[in-house]
């Protein structure tokens, strides 16, 4: 909008309209999270009487992170989730670029078959144990590639980057193609770059993904030094729901007082890392980066 | 094409899948001898152990017990554990029988329902656990002299399945476990009121309007959320009737239905409308139950004794209700009962494990003297000091202690984290509860002693086991009976459906089938009643 | 076996197509497709020793259960209307949101916004679910803010005709932030040229939205519409069983909350997957629907 506005007179006060609109929507969305920050530096005793919303601690302390940070598993956890959510995203993202790429090919031989089987994966499958089976199978029990390989790809995701691709002119693909580049070429010289954007966006679906994930972990790994953060807050999290087991136990007093403040300084503690990462890949998403590529 | 495309990959599943579900069984080994003051040389053995823990915090699991590795120190026998994520036990169990990965031994922790569903015949006839019956004869004599002295004789039952088969070693208790949920008030404004602990429900309804009146509670009972007690079958009992299926006199019936559940909804809807009952207690959680009690907002909760003494500790103390009827003097014979379900954990041995006979003689240390020495307390010298008096129960003698500064007041290990450190709470041995959990309370032992005592058992149904086809069929049925149920209890206590109905309501759960459920639980029962004693 | 020559001729014109395939050909037989045979349990018995094919036989039996249930109509009708109602509103607002932060100036203000949007997305069920009753129980913000109004406090949670407002709202808080993400980074592609030859043509804000901005982003909304019908019989049951009580049951319950609380009673994964297996065909019908529609009309299908 730089070199060509006249602004007019109610522009700006659109765009204040749009801002503030925005804003307050952005405002109610933090919420939760503030919401969470403040009860985790609070008071345990406080904040088990407290009723409705926060908007600061009540009476500040770090008790509950103390308290969560003496869990057995909690930075063993810290290490394996960084651990998957790295190589994982990173198959992810090579795994989702070369099947979007070839399923995009219109020219391909079997193309609608191919893309009709994928597709059908989304809604068609074996469930809990014949999964569980296959991985049992291949040895990957107790492995971590058992967090990775059966999620190599989300058809999701793939889909996505495929109306991408699928979205970029072919003429630009056929001049490479009439130069003499091969598929290999094509696909990382000139399509990559153009996609940047929606590959930007796949790293932080497939990220955050790993990053919450606790299913897999629970069905595959039994080793408990190799259990992802997110399990060991699961874990933590339900057993705020009394069961005979704590209730039979004698006076709990001690983790009873602070189970409610050490849920949140855990939820904390497990979501901080990843809230930031979205900055990160902001940049991808700058507008500009192509020529033309809507789809007439 | 596509069609074709889809067979193929359809035959190379049926394939593959096949051949992941070939069974395999431990080959059986020369099962160990048996030296000549009867135990066994288990040095070198090693067993991997499948067990829940159900909760965490400082301790990771059995391996870094303190107590677990004392103990494979003195056997020389080395455990590896699995231990499945807290909250996900029955999906695992059910994934380790499909996938054969079976461990040697298998532990169920206080939650048996959900594993070994349909009973524990079934999984004997599958080949998935083993009888004890003919192995603790000579691999487990402590443990076979347990089960005949120490186990009280109306339990024992408990401890065959309807064929008669034992299955597990169990934990045993040798005296019924004292309840921990009933009805409880705020202390101190019942001194400060000047009242007495009710015993009628005009006095419980006195308390609760003074609790409102004059203590400015707007919600002076918590209620639970479903609108019955489960646990206790508070107020529910003073007619006679369980909060489920009871049993009245050798005959299964299902509270919910009965008449005298109209009088408990009649009484508990005139309560909810004089604001004595919290009036959004269908939509409290744990946490909320938590706020009402600690804000003064309420005044009365039915609970864990524990746990709300928890919850108020430096706000007030908690007196333990009564049980209470109309007139006051009635008998009550429902009320919760803790060993009512079988030992609540027991540990058992697979068809995988080389060497059942090891095993056996390896889960009889639990029931040596030393070694529920060892489970109860740890160990001698670090966590406790004998006092020299000894307590004996049913013929076993059970040598007094006291636990030192590490157990009690150890800065690294709050006392719930030293227990899971420092000795066993889930485990196959004789458990004295009672004089070894660290953490119990004084005030609220009281208050549990006298809940128990309190009221007799009359009414509660024995662990009777379903078997897996009745099993299936019952949870057809009681997914509908109980959705179609719980929101009449609600209606019928919030008054939004008119007491007049209930006839109706009970035509209804007839027609939903109630009745062929409680047939099932009465087969259940006459199995139970023909084991062998 | 015509198949297989084209098959042959078009991995000789194409070979490096071909192998980069590969491990993506893999990763769906491997993980997909040679586990779609377990859905047979859905037509037997299945008890976990006897094994996927070596249980007993019992054909629709499971089905047919569930749809005799005297739940079955209600559960439809909750899970497809809270979808219904999801798509009317839930659709369109990542929508907008990306529109609007498109017609955003501020770099760095457009930047602390959309990452403030998505947080939401971030805490876990339990957590929000939490936030969200306390919101609208007696002594809640939502009745302070009725209150201005002379409205009497209720406790909305317990009222029936509140459930799928609350659910539905609470998903634009949950998720309309995030699901904009997509429409944002689909923007970034246009060209600053097209907004600028809009203005020489002197078109006004409204239009270059209409004419610049949808259009850049209609094949993504397509997909994304065509993908969400293929879930329109899909709830998830931990939100519903974190906001529902018996009191509102008639409204709430919806068919994986139900399968959810038998679950409880007990693990039957034969009837898990049948029923799972009857929403996944409901599920793909409305995918098929929607693909040959667009198809038809826009021309963007998914195969």
């Amino acid at each position: 909008m730089r070199a060509s506005c006249k602004r007019r007179p109610g522009d700006l006060a659109a765009n204040l309209l749009i801002a503030v609109v925005l804003g307050l929507f952005a405002i109610f969305c933090l919420y939760p999270i503030l919401y969470v920050l403040f009860a985790s530096f609070s008071d345990p005793r406080l904040l088990n009487q407290h009723t409705g919303l926060l908007f600061y601690p009540l009476d500040f302390t770090v008790e509950g992170y103390t308290v969560a940070a003496s869990y057995a598993g909690v930075w063993t956890g810290y290490l394996n989730t960084i651990l998957v959510v790295t190589a994982g995203t990173a198959l992810n993202i090579f795994m989702t670029i070369l099947g979007a790429y070839v399923l995009s090919r219109r020219d391909l031989y079997l193309h609608r078959a191919a893309n009709l089987l994928v597709v059908f994966t989304m809604f068609f499958n074996g469930g809990l144990v014949p999964t569980y089976l296959t991985v049992k199978n291949l040895g990957l029990i107790d492995n971590r590639l058992a967090l990775i390989l059966p999620v190599a790809i989300s058809t999701w995701n793939l889909i996505i980057l495929r109306t991408s691709i699928e979205a970029l002119p072919q003429s630009l693909i056929e001049s490479a193609r009439i130069d003499g580049a091969n598929d290999v070429v094509i696909l990382f010289r000139i399509v990559l770059p153009l996609v940047k954007a929606t590959i930007a966006v796949l790293v932080l679906y497939y990220a955050v993904g790993h990053w919450n994930s606790w299913v897999n972990a629970m069905l595959y790994i039994k080793d408990r030094s190799k259990y992802p953060l997110q399990l060991i807050l699961r874990e933590i999290l339900i057993e705020n729901t009394s069961n005979a087991a704590t209730q039979s136990v004698g006076n709990l007093s001690e983790l009873d007082q602070y189970k409610q403040l050490v849920k949140y300084c855990t939820t904390m503690i497990a979501t901080a890392p990843i809230l930031f990462i979205y900055p990160f890949l902001q940049k991808y998403f700058v507008k500009g980066v192509m020529i033309g590529a809507v789809k007439g | 094409m596509k069609k074709r495309a889809l067979a193929i990959f359809t035959a190379a599943a049926l394939i593959l899948s096949a051949a992941g579900c070939n069974q395999g069984g431990g080959a059986a080994s020369e099962p160990p001898e048996v030296q000549e003051d009867g135990t066994v040389d288990l040095t070198g053995t090693s067993f991997t152990i499948w067990s829940p823990i159900y909760w965490t915090g400082k301790v990771a699991g059995f391996a870094d017990n303190e107590a677990w590795q004392e103990m494979q120190e003195r056997l020389g026998v080395t455990l590896t554990f699995q231990q499945p994520p807290a909250g996900q036990e029955v999906d695992q169990f059910n994934l380790m029988i499909a996938g054969d990965d079976l461990p040697d031994m298998i532990s169920t922790g206080w939650v048996e329902d959900g594993l070994f569903v349909g009973g524990l015949d079934k999984y004997i006839d599958d080949g998935v656990i083993v009888p004890l019956n003919d192995l603790i004869e000579d691999y487990a004599p402590d443990y076979k002299k347990a089960l005949e002295t120490v186990v009280l004789p109306e339990e024992r039952k408990n401890f065959y399945t309807d064929e008669g088969n034992l299955c597990g070693f169990y934990a045993i208790s040798p005296y019924e476990e004292w309840c921990y949920n009933g009805l409880l008030y705020r202390q101190d404004w019942m001194d400060e009121l000047g009242l007495e602990n009710p015993k009628t429900f005009a006095e419980v309804e006195n308390v609760l309007t003074q609790f409102r009146d004059q203590k400015g509670a707007k919600n002076p009972l918590c209620f639970p959320s479903n609108g019955i007690d489960g646990f206790s079958g508070m107020f529910l009992h003073a007619w006679d009737v369980g909060p489920g299926f009871y049993n009245d006199n050798g005959t299964v019936k299902y509270g919910p239905i009965q008449p005298g559940f109209k009088e408990y909804l009649t009484l508990m809807h005139d309560w909810y409308e004089k604001g004595l009952i919290d009036q959004d207690f269908a939509t409290r959680d744990e946490e909320s139950l938590k706020r009402l009690m600690t804000s003064g907002e309420s005044g009365a909760v039915i609970h864990s004794a524990d746990t709300v003494g928890a919850w108020m500790e430096g706000i007030s103390t908690m007196m333990g209700g009564n049980y209470v009827s109309e007139d006051g003097t009635k008998e009550i014979q429902y009320r919760l009962k803790t060993y009512q379900k079988r030992p609540p954990f027991g540990f058992f041995i697979t068809s995988a494990c080389e060497s059942p006979e090891a095993a056996a003689a390896f889960l009889n240390y639990g029931y040596t003297e030393e070694g529920y020495m060892l489970a109860n307390y740890g160990i001698e010298g670090e966590t406790y000091e004998l006092t020299g008096d000894v307590y004996t129960y049913n013929g076993i003698d059970y040598p007094a202690i006291e636990y030192t500064d590490k157990m009690l007041n150890n800065p690294d290990y709050p006392v719930l984290d030293a227990i899971a450190k420092f000795k066993m709470h889930i485990g196959p041995f004789i458990r004295f509860e009672h004089e070894g959990n660290p953490a119990m309370n004084m005030t609220n032992a009281g208050i549990r002693q006298a809940w128990t005592e309190g009221a007799g058992t009359d009414l509660v149904l024995p662990p009777v086991t379903l078997t897996a086809e009745e099993g299936k069929e019952a949870a057809r049925i009681q997914n509908q009976t109980s959705t179609y149920q719980d929101t009449a209890v609600l209606e019928f206590i919030m008054g939004k459906r008119d007491l007049s109905e209930f006839d109706q309501y009970v035509a209804d759960m007839q027609q939903l089938g109630i009745d062929q459920v409680t047939a099932y639980y009465q087969a259940a029962l006459e199995r139970y009643n023909s084991r062998p004693s | 076996m015509k198949v297989l020559v084209k098959l042959k001729n078009d991995i000789v014109k194409h070979p490096w197509v071909y192998l980069m395939f590969l491990p993506v050909a893999a990763f769906y037989i491997l993980f997909c497709y040679v586990p779609m045979g377990g859905a047979v349990i859905a037509f037997n018995d299945y008890s976990p020793r006897a094994g996927i094919f070596g249980s007993e036989w019992v054909g629709f039996k499971w089905f047919i259960e569930f749809f005799r249930d005297i739940y079955f109509f209600r559960l439809m009708r909750n899970t497809f209307l809270l979808n219904v109602y999801d798509i009317i509103i839930g659709f369109p607002a990542p929508i907008l949101i990306a529109i609007l932060l498109n017609e955003l100036r501020a770099r760095h203000y457009k930047s602390a916004v959309q990452t403030m949007m998505y947080m939401p997305n971030f805490i876990s069920m339990v957590v929000l679910c939490g936030i969200i009753t306390d919101f609208c129980i007696t002594e809640g913000v939502v009745n302070d803010v009725l209150g201005w109004f002379g409205m009497e406090p209720v406790n909305w949670m317990m009222e029936q005709m509140a459930f799928k407002p609350i659910f539905i709202i609470s998903n634009l808080w949950q998720y309309a932030g995030w699901s904009s993400i997509i429409y944002v980074a689909a923007l970034s592609g246009v060209s600053q040229e097209l907004y600028d030859a809009a203005d020489v043509d002197g078109c006004g804000r409204v239009k270059k939205v209409l004419h610049v901005t949808l259009p850049a982003l209609m094949p993504t909304i397509v997909i994304m519409f065509i993908l969400r019908l293929g879930n329109i019989m899909t709830v998830g049951f931990e939100k519903v069983i974190l906001l529902y009580n018996p009191l509102t049951y008639e409204t709430a319950d919806v068919i994986s909350s139900y399968v959810y609380r038998r679950g409880v009673l007990e693990a039957n994964y034969s009837y898990a997957t049948a029923v799972g297996l009857f929403n996944s065909v409901l599920n793909f019908g409305f995918l098929l629907l929607a693909n040959w529609m667009s198809r038809r009309t826009t021309e963007q299908s998914l195969w």
